[in-house]
C-alpha cells in the first residue's frame, strides 16, 4: 500500500497546529496566606507645659481661690481606654500638709484645682475648684471606654489664703497621675 | 507501509518520493510536538520571608505604623501576549474581642524593589479594601523572572496600620492572601 500526503494536507496540519498554539493559556495562580494580628493596648502619656505653681506674694486674707502666679498649665498627651470596658483618669496626688519655715501649716485642703477644656466625647472634668486633700488623690478628669482623643486641657491650682498663717512654705512635690485600662 | 521503512528507503528512492515522505514527516512533527519554540508556559510562584505581621500600637498618632518588610521572591513568567500580577487579598473588617472594629482600610501596603523592565511596583501606601484585592506589582507580557539577576523576582512588601482612630482592643489574627497570577 502506498501512502501519499499532499502539500495541501501538510498546509492544513500546519494551520491546525498554529491554531491550537493560539488558544489562550489558562492563568497560573498561586495563593500564599499571611496572618495579620493587631492589639491596641490602653495607654496614657502626659506632657505638662509647666511644672510649678507658685504664690510668691500672698498679701491678703481674702482670696478663697487665689490663682497661682504663673496661671494655668496645659496638659497634652495621649490617653487610650479599652473598647467596651475600659476607663481612665487624670488626677493630682497630694503630699501631706506642708510646714512652713516658721512652723506655720499649709493645709493641703487650702489648695484646689480646676481642669477645663473643650468638650470631647468621653472626657469629663471634675467640678471646678475642687479642694485637694492631704495624701489623697483628687480627680481632674475621667475617661470613658474607647476614649481615643488627644489630650489638651488646662490645669489650674488655687490657694485659699483666708486662714493661711503667714510663713514661707517650701516647694513641695505633687504628682499628676494618668491611668487607663 | 510504515514510516520507519519509508525513512530507511528515503535515501534510495527517487527525488519525488523522498520529497513526499519528508513532507509527511514534517507535517506530523509540526502537529505532534508541543511547540517548544513557539509558546511560553506561564508561571507564578512566590515565597514570602515573613507571613505574620503583628501590630501593637501604644498611641493614636500614626497614620502609617510600619511592619517589618516581608521579602517576596519567586518565579513570574508571562506569555508574550499575557500578563501577571501579585496582589494582596484582604478579608472583611475585623471585630475585636471587646467589640471594637478594625477596618481593613486602616491598612495600607507598599511594594518596592529594584527596577526591572516589564515589572511595575504599583502600591505605595495603597489603602487596602475589605474583601477585595489591591495590586502590589504587575508584569507585562513576555516577562521572565529567570532572566533577572538572581533568577527570580525579589522585592519588599510592607504593611502599615493607621492607629489614629483604631479602637483599643485585641483583634484576632486574621488571614490575608497574597495572590500571584500569570497568563
Amino acid at each position: 500500500m502506498k501512502t501519499r500526503i499532499s502539500f495541501p494536507l501538510i498546509g492544513a496540519f500546519v494551520v491546525l497546529s498554529f491554531a491550537l498554539n493560539a488558544v489562550p493559556a489558562l492563568a497560573v495562580v498561586q495563593n500564599t496566606t499571611i496572618t495579620v494580628s493587631v492589639t491596641k493596648q490602653a495607654s496614657a502619656a502626659l506632657t505638662l507645659s509647666g511644672s510649678a505653681f507658685t504664690w510668691a506674694h500672698v498679701q491678703a486674707d481674702t482670696d478663697h481661690f487665689l490663682a497661682s502666679d504663673g496661671g494655668n498649665i496645659t496638659v497634652t498627651g495621649t490617653l487610650i481606654t479599652s473598647f467596651g470596658s475600659g476607663a481612665g483618669s487624670i488626677a493630682i496626688v497630694s503630699p501631706v500638709n506642708i510646714t512652713g519655715a516658721g512652723g506655720g501649716t499649709l493645709p493641703i485642703g487650702d489648695l484646689s484645682i480646676t481642669c477645663a477644656g473643650t468638650v470631647v466625647t468621653g472626657q469629663t472634668f471634675a467640678t471646678a475648684q475642687t479642694a485637694l486633700g492631704p495624701s489623697a488623690t483628687t480627680t481632674c478628669a475621667t475617661y470613658a471606654a474607647n476614649y481615643n482623643t488627644a489630650l489638651n486641657f488646662t490645669l489650674g491650682m488655687f490657694l485659699d489664703d483666708r486662714t493661711l498663717p503667714a510663713d514661707v512654705y517650701p516647694a513641695t512635690n505633687f504628682t499628676v497621675a494618668a491611668t487607663a485600662t | 507501509m510504515c514510516i520507519l521503512r519509508r525513512i530507511l528507503r528515503w535515501l534510495q528512492l527517487p527525488h519525488k518520493t523522498a520529497l513526499r515522505c519528508g513532507s509527511a514527516l514534517l507535517a506530523i512533527a509540526l502537529f505532534a510536538l508541543p511547540y517548544p519554540a513557539l509558546a511560553v508556559t506561564a508561571a507564578a510562584s512566590i515565597t514570602l520571608s515573613k507571613q505574620a505581621w503583628a501590630f501593637n500600637p501604644t498611641d493614636s498618632t500614626q497614620q502609617y505604623l510600619p511592619s517589618s518588610a516581608s521579602v517576596v521572591t519567586g518565579t513570574m513568567i508571562t506569555n508574550s501576549t499575557g500578563s501577571g500580577s501579585i496582589a494582596l487579598l484582604a478579608p472583611a473588617n475585623i471585630t475585636g474581642a471587646g467589640g471594637g472594629l478594625l477596618k481593613i482600610s486602616y491598612f495600607s501596603m507598599t511594594c518596592s524593589g529594584p527596577s526591572h523592565a516589564g515589572e511595575t511596583m504599583v502600591a505605595t501606601k495603597a489603602q487596602l479594601v475589605a474583601s477585595s484585592s489591591v495590586t502590589c506589582a504587575t508584569y507585562a507580557g513576555g516577562f521572565d523572572s529567570t532572566t533577572l539577576s538572581g533568577g527570580q523576582v525579589h522585592f519588599n512588601m510592607m504593611i502599615f496600620l493607621d492607629d489614629r482612630t483604631l479602637d483599643d482592643d485585641t483583634f484576632p489574627a486574621t488571614n490575608f492572601t497574597v495572590v500571584a497570577s500569570a497568563t
